[in-house]
């Protein structure tokens, strides 16, 4: 096999790998990037900017609300940049904006519930992760395979008598009712959270998943909190081991099974649908492709 | 101030911490508004006249 094996994986690309392992390595091993810019990734990651910003200001900054919320806003703005918004989406830099206040309306940072834990040097559990070591070695470098983790959160909630420490994840999402919530409680990214923050001494009950959804004329929000119970991140983590170990002996042997099923078209389709239709895609790799590796420890990515 | 001229004023750096909290509340009150005439347009939606609970007793007593 002449491309690398990753050093570092995560939640994306375990899930990719389960969904679809020849996906898995064309983004992640062969790093192919559609050049078509992808609306709903850029728009998330401003919005999440957003309301990183808003959250360090109030709570490390000790800023006033309205200042912290006005800051969201910039950072929000800053990093949709200039980009253009296809016509028939509604994460518009406009709408986007529009998310962030209606959050703070209906979650507002002096009422927040659940509370940012405080870190060493007065910072608080913010865009919070880590990267671990695991249990199965490099296939090229014989080092431990590293896992790459980072929660929007991770906090303290007070429920009646009881104190719970939950991550707390953002998502927007275009439709929110009882399937958006029943969603999260086997949800692989979550696990391997709360895995790597109990690697760094920070035990968490589960996970407090934040839905927005970005229509054109409205918005709403649903909340919903997923357990994890440890024999279920013992199970985990378990299970990631035997993937990576799939993984290594599909790279070994040069080939990763396609799906050719549902992964195809699930969440608006596979971006590499046109791929597997061609019998020899390379061109098409090169005409509507281009290689960028995702760096997910410094979440940075890398013409290539 | 318009999210586009806030985006502009960004990108050339020269948006003010008031800018962005001005923009807050404007785009607050653009939101309620749009709720506020969402929920208008809805009561006025109705397909019959809806007569009162008197209205409805003397049509009885007239049977």
């Amino acid at each position: 096999m002449n491309v690398p094996f990753p050093e570092v994986l995560d939640s994306t690309i375990i899930a990719a790998y389960r969904s679809c392992g020849r996906k898995a390595q064309l983004e992640f091993f062969e790093h192919w990037r559609s050049k078509e810019p992808n609306v709903h990734l850029h728009a998330g990651a401003s919005y999440a900017r957003g309301l990183e910003v808003a959250r360090r200001a109030f709570f490390e900054a000790g800023k006033p609300a309205a200042e912290a919320e006005a800051l969201g806003l910039q950072a929000l703005l800053l990093a949709y940049g200039d980009f253009e918004c296809p016509e028939d989406s509604a994460k518009s830099a406009s709408r986007t904006a529009g998310a962030l206040e209606f959050y703070f309306e209906r979650y507002p940072l002096g009422d927040e519930y659940c509370i940012p834990l405080q870190m060493p040097g007065g910072k608080r559990a913010i865009e919070f992760g880590g990267v671990e070591a695991l249990d199965i070695l490099h296939p090229e470098t014989g080092n431990p395979i590293l896992y790459s983790w980072r929660m929007d959160m991770a906090g303290e909630m007070v429920m009646g008598p009881t104190t719970l420490r939950l991550g707390l994840d953002d998502k927007t999402a275009s439709q929110l009712g009882a399937s958006w919530s029943k969603q999260w409680d086997l949800r692989s990214q979550f696990s391997g959270y709360v895995w790597g923050a109990a690697r760094n001494g920070i035990k968490l009950d589960g996970f407090l998943v934040r839905g927005v959804s970005i229509l054109k004329t409205k918005y709403d929000t649903l909340e919903a909190i997923t357990y994890r119970p440890q024999w279920q991140i013992d199970r985990w983590y378990q299970q990631v081991l035997l993937d990576v170990e799939r993984m290594i002996g599909d790279w070994k042997r040069g080939y990763f099974n396609f799906d050719l099923d549902h992964a195809c078209t699930e969440y608006g389709g596979c971006p590499f649908r046109s791929v597997c239709l061609m019998k020899e895609p390379e061109q098409l790799l090169e005409l509507h492709f281009e290689r960028r590796q995702w760096n997910p420890v410094t979440r940075t990515e890398t013409v290539l | 101030m318009q999210i586009a001229a806030l985006r502009q004023k960004a990108a050339e750096g020269t948006a003010t911490l008031e800018d962005y909290q001005k923009a807050v509340i404007l785009i607050r009150g653009d939101r309620k508004s749009a709720v506020a005439s969402s929920d208008g347009a809805r009561r006025a939606k109705a397909k019959a006249d809806i007569k009162s609970a008197d209205e409805m007793l003397d049509e009885l007593g007239d049977l």
